[in-house]
């Protein structure tokens, strides 16, 4: 873990300084959140035809009920975490690396998927339980989703070359 | 079943009851987050106070004569700002490790494992909390309220990234780094192409 652990958290408060970087903000993640929610919408209007997309707004038009996606609900930082592990682990083949991180993104995306439309549903039921779940519940499952993608691409690793290719 | 499947499913059976538990532990677990927070409290600027509120805890601003226009203070009684702080939006990692560290093969697992995950997440409930005092204080109250100095830039980029980090990225990422540290051994046993590429790079 000595060498693992350090350059983990480096390559975090990179990617993580960089996320949070104004032009980053507006050229990637700005647009990205959109197309989070307006996924989340496309997914929805399967089963409930009115709803809408606006910006990062998840809106239900019947009602006085919409969610914001906003910084920490989008899934970046647990693809970053994700994606710092990754590129930490040292002694790595970069297709591995790629690959890892490709399939990560799709899981964490997915399961934020069902968290968006969850949340979506649980704020128009309950108020409480909605915050309950967007505070705490989700942030934990997110991350275990994170390290139970991490545990499988760590067992499925091929052994490093003696040389070691990275 | 494999070690693998086994330990997720472990670890989503024991994540609701280490919620349960956590939630209604919330008054005690936030004790310590009080004590170090009010430790820190000669060193948040125009910060008179920290009240403990049951799970909530508040800062309380002395509003210094003047410091809004058309305030007045009858004699006799101060003027104050009580700004509320949620400690659980930053401690919910406890549950989390709990869930991780149950979910764990027994003779992994060790009493002083407890130990320091307790104290390692009171520590980010403290940075969580302290950013979130201070971003409050610089980014939200009006100068004069705030009586505190001005920061320059830097700094005040400084604080709004520790404000993030300590909102969006601790409170998930250390329960789960810290319990990798921790079951180490098991994980190498898990995954054995990890120990080879850990063990000397």
């Amino acid at each position: 873990m000595k060498p693992f652990l350090p350059v983990f958290l480096l390559i975090q408060l990179i990617l993580f300084a960089a996320e949070l970087a104004r032009p980053v903000q507006e050229a990637l993640i700005e647009p990205f959140t959109a197309a989070v929610a307006g996924l989340a919408a496309w997914v929805v209007r399967f089963f409930d035809p009115t709803v809408l997309a606006q910006n990062n707004l998840l809106v239900d038009p019947r009602g006085d009920f919409a969610v914001a996606i906003e910084a920490g609900c989008n899934g970046v930082e647990a693809v970053i975490v994700l994606t710092a592990a990754m590129l930490a682990m040292p002694k790595v083949p970069w297709r591995w690396r790629l690959g890892g991180i490709l399939a990560g993104f799709l899981a964490i995306q997915g399961l934020n998927l069902v968290r968006i439309i969850s949340l979506f549903y649980l704020g128009q039921w309950n108020r409480q339980a909605f915050e309950w779940a967007h505070l705490y519940l989700w942030q934990a499952l997110i991350m275990l989703d994170v390290l139970v993608v991490f545990l499988i691409w760590l067992r499925r690793l091929p052994a490093p070359e003696p040389a070691g290719e990275r | 079943m494999s070690a693998e499947k086994r330990f997720v499913l472990h670890s989503l059976l024991w994540l609701p009851i280490c919620f349960l538990v956590w939630y209604q532990l919330r008054g005690l677990l936030v004790v310590p987050v009080l004590l170090g927070l009010r430790l820190l409290t000669p060193w948040l600027p125009a910060v008179d106070h920290i009240e403990y509120q049951g799970a909530h805890l508040a800062a309380v601003l002395a509003l210094q004569p003047g410091a809004l226009p058309g305030l007045e203070v009858p004699a006799g009684k101060a003027a104050e700002i009580l700004i509320t702080l949620d400690p659980l939006a930053y401690g919910y990692g406890l549950a989390l490790f709990a869930a991780l560290l149950l979910a764990t093969p027994d003779q992994h697992r060790k009493w002083w494992h407890w130990v320091i995950g307790l104290v390692a997440l009171w520590l980010v409930q403290l940075w969580g909390l302290s950013f979130e005092l201070l971003k409050n204080l610089f980014f939200d109250l009006p100068a004069g309220l705030s009586a505190g100095p001005t920061l320059d830039e830097t700094l005040k980029n400084l604080v709004a990234l520790g404000y993030q980090f300590g909102y969006l990225i601790a409170p998930a990422v250390v329960p789960v780094a810290l319990w990798m540290v921790l079951q180490r051994r098991w994980l190498a046993e898990l995954a054995p192409a990890l120990a080879q590429r850990l063990k000397g790079r």
